[in-house]
């Protein structure tokens, strides 16, 4: 492949990852809209730092990354890293970019009225990601889609774990697509394990029915050269409650959109995350909250502890349309830096055309309280330690709520993990 | 010698605290120091226990015959020194079973004891519980956080309960308690006398030492110790107040 010598480095980028991505088409069927999505990733301009959406994440290594899209062929000898989960977990793997069978829970028994499909024909593909250059490379180079639904009044006890592996030099793309109908009841749980030089672009569609219950939760254990981008939409109609928990402390770049579409009434959302950053690492968390009905409520709280010269990125806005009256609408995000380096960018924003409403945001930043390091230290526990117990129990905070005890004690070890590296 | 202090001053924001502070406490000891408000109470006891925005520019102090100045805050807990707060401090996030469990092992560690696991500590800390009359979900809640004034005190009593510390600083313990709340802080520290323990309590009322009989009571003015005595000495306060005692 030889590049112009008028391209800058950013369109070189594009048209070698278009090159990689009409290559991967050609061995395969793709849809329309994969097709479609290839001609939008040529023709869109890539994000630069000048870009308001993008001046605190920067693509600059993303687009250097030498990446080989997924291919059919799945290295056998791939094995799972061991986690904890719920004896009845109901595991999905995928291992770069397509589903493995052998690594994956049998699908032959699952409980009534959950239904699982694995499609690789891209029929269920996102909505509404015009404009993002990002997105549509995403679509054009989707591997794999999961389809999953719960049938009205099913509470399903066994938590669906969508697992994504992916190998050194691997970019893959999936998406996921969750109905749960009237008054059912689910847990899916996210982790993507993705190894060097990698990256995973995931699009969720979360569809909630009338008085339906949809816990979500999600976290990264990727390698710390590894890229990931989300986006993740959810719509929740009357009674529905969705309660969202993400862990996000690995990989180079992280950035996840998190969409909430409240259309119903009394509708509940409830989002939280936790967020560790370290080293030279940017971790960027985006949320879309629309309300559209009355009487509905969306909470978020966003947690970042930052140290090193990692970079905490927070973009928040909240739409209350006309006539969603009595909404209460809610988002805190607190940062802590733990470094002089340390970078919080945190932009919350309130968009309200309803007459009663009570909606709130705040932001907070600030370094670590060296009267609790003291009091700590005054008991004898030596200032290392006593800065770990003190940093890891705020961003711990965030997500200590998480209903999956499995999940809630990788979650700690994760975070006690990852900061013990920033203290030692 | 327990404690030895030897013409103690320091400053801290470049303002003069203790201005040749004299202190000696043997083991087994009950010392009060007395002082009006800015004397120099909670200067020593910061000095003492090692908080960093107080600088020491002359003089000494030992505990058990090491130096305490040059130890780390968490090396002079480890040596046997314990300060109670004026104000606890509260974290979020942390709890009080986990605060206390590696407090109770970092400074058993640097004693080279083995560390308690969960099931010796939880034996430990039930014990010391029912000896300050405390109940079980003090352990579940985070550290002080939303705890009433007393229950902060009476967290702070059962640390040094567990800690087992040679040299107990009470930082104005007293301060702000109801009678109830003074009568758990005495409780603990009476629970805790012992032979080979000293006691530093240092107050602005009089009132805890009517439930806690100290051996000493010194008068700390303007960053140094003017007198010395027994109880004789509350007396002389209460008539002529600290300005004419003082400078008598």
């Amino acid at each position: 492949m030889t590049h112009s010598p008028l391209l800058n480095p950013a369109e070189q980028a594009q048209q070698r990852l278009q090159a990689l991505l009409s290559d991967w088409q050609a061995t395969r069927s793709v849809s329309e809209a994969q097709q479609e999505a290839l001609q939008d990733f040529a023709q869109a301009t890539l994000p630069t730092a000048r870009d308001e959406d993008w001046k605190y994440t920067r693509l600059a290594g993303f687009w250097k990354l030498p990446l080989r899209w997924a291919s059919e062929q799945v290295a056998s000898s791939v094995s799972l890293p061991e986690l904890s989960l719920p004896d009845n977990a109901i595991q999905l793997v995928w291992v770069n970019g397509q589903f493995s069978e052998r690594l994956s829970s049998s699908l032959s028994d699952l409980p009534s009225g959950l239904s699982v499909q694995i499609d690789s024909a891209a029929t269920h593909l996102p909505q509404s990601l015009a404009g993002d250059a990002l997105a549509a490379m995403a679509v054009a180079g989707l591997n794999s889609q999961l389809v999953i639904e719960v049938a009205n009044n099913q509470r399903i006890e066994r938590p669906i774990v969508v697992r994504c592996l992916g190998e050194a030099g691997v970019g893959q793309s999936l998406a996921l697509s969750v109905t749960l109908g009237q008054s059912a009841e689910l847990t899916l749980i996210e982790v993507m394990s993705g190894v060097s030089d990698g990256v995973i672009f995931m699009h969720s569609q979360l569809d909630v029915s009338d008085n339906a219950q949809l816990t979500h939760l999600l976290w990264h254990d990727l390698a710390d050269s590894a890229y990931s981008f989300g986006w993740r939409t959810a719509s929740l109609q009357r009674d529905a409650r969705l309660i969202q928990r993400s862990l996000m402390t690995s990989g180079l770049l992280s950035r996840q959109h998190f969409t909430v579409n409240v259309l119903g009434e009394n509708a509940e959302s409830n989002m939280a995350t936790g967020v560790v950053a370290l080293a030279k690492q940017t971790q960027d968390v985006r949320t879309h909250t629309r309300h559209a009905c009355l009487n509905a409520r969306s909470e978020q709280l966003h947690r970042f502890a930052i140290g090193g010269q990692a970079n905490g990125v927070f973009h928040g806005d909240i739409l209350v349309e006309k006539g969603a009256d009595k909404t209460d609408a809610n988002m805190a995000t607190n940062n802590l830096l733990l470094s002089p380096t340390a970078q919080a960018n945190s932009k919350p924003q309130l968009e309200i055309y309803a007459d009663d409403v009570r909606c709130t945001h705040g932001v907070t930043s600030g370094t670590l309280d060296e009267t609790q390091i003291f009091y700590l230290r005054a008991r004898g526990i030596p200032e290392a330690t006593a800065r770990l117990m003190v940093s890891a129990a705020f961003a711990q905070a965030a997500v200590s709520d998480v209903s999956v005890p499995e999940v809630a004690e990788t979650w700690q070890s994760l975070i006690q993990q990852k900061l013990t590296e920033a203290m030692s | 010698m327990l404690l030895e202090v030897e013409n103690l001053q320091a400053t801290v924001a470049e303002k003069e605290v203790l201005r040749g502070l004299n202190l000696n406490i043997k083991a087994g000891e009950v010392h009060a120091i007395m002082g009006p408000n800015g004397a120099g109470k909670s200067s020593l006891a910061s000095v003492l226990a090692g908080r960093e925005d107080y600088e020491v520019t002359a003089g000494s102090a030992s505990l058990n015959g090491e130096d305490l100045l040059d130890m780390d805050p968490e090396e002079r807990a480890q040596a046997g020194l314990f300060l109670a707060f004026q104000y606890p401090v509260e974290i979020p996030g942390v709890s009080n079973k986990l605060f206390l469990q590696t407090a109770v092992n970092a400074v058993r560690t640097a004693k080279g004891l083995s560390e308690l696991d969960m099931f010796e500590f939880s034996q430990l800390v039930q014990a010391k519980m029912k000896l300050l009359g405390m109940r079980q979900e003090f352990l579940e809640r985070d550290v002080n956080v939303g705890f009433s004034g007393g229950e902060k005190k009476r967290n702070d009593m059962l640390q040094m309960a567990l800690l087992e510390p040679s040299l107990c600083i009470l930082d104005e313990t007293d301060s702000g308690l109801d009678i109830d709340a003074l009568k758990a802080v005495a409780q603990g520290v009476n629970a805790m006398r012992s032979p080979d323990r000293g006691f530093v309590l240092v107050t602005h009322y009089q009132r805890l030492l009517e439930y806690v009989a100290p051996d000493v009571i010194h008068i700390l003015y303007q960053g140094r110790i003017v007198k010395s005595g027994g109880m004789e000495l509350v007396a002389q306060i209460e008539e002529l107040g600290y300005d004419a005692l003082a400078t008598a």
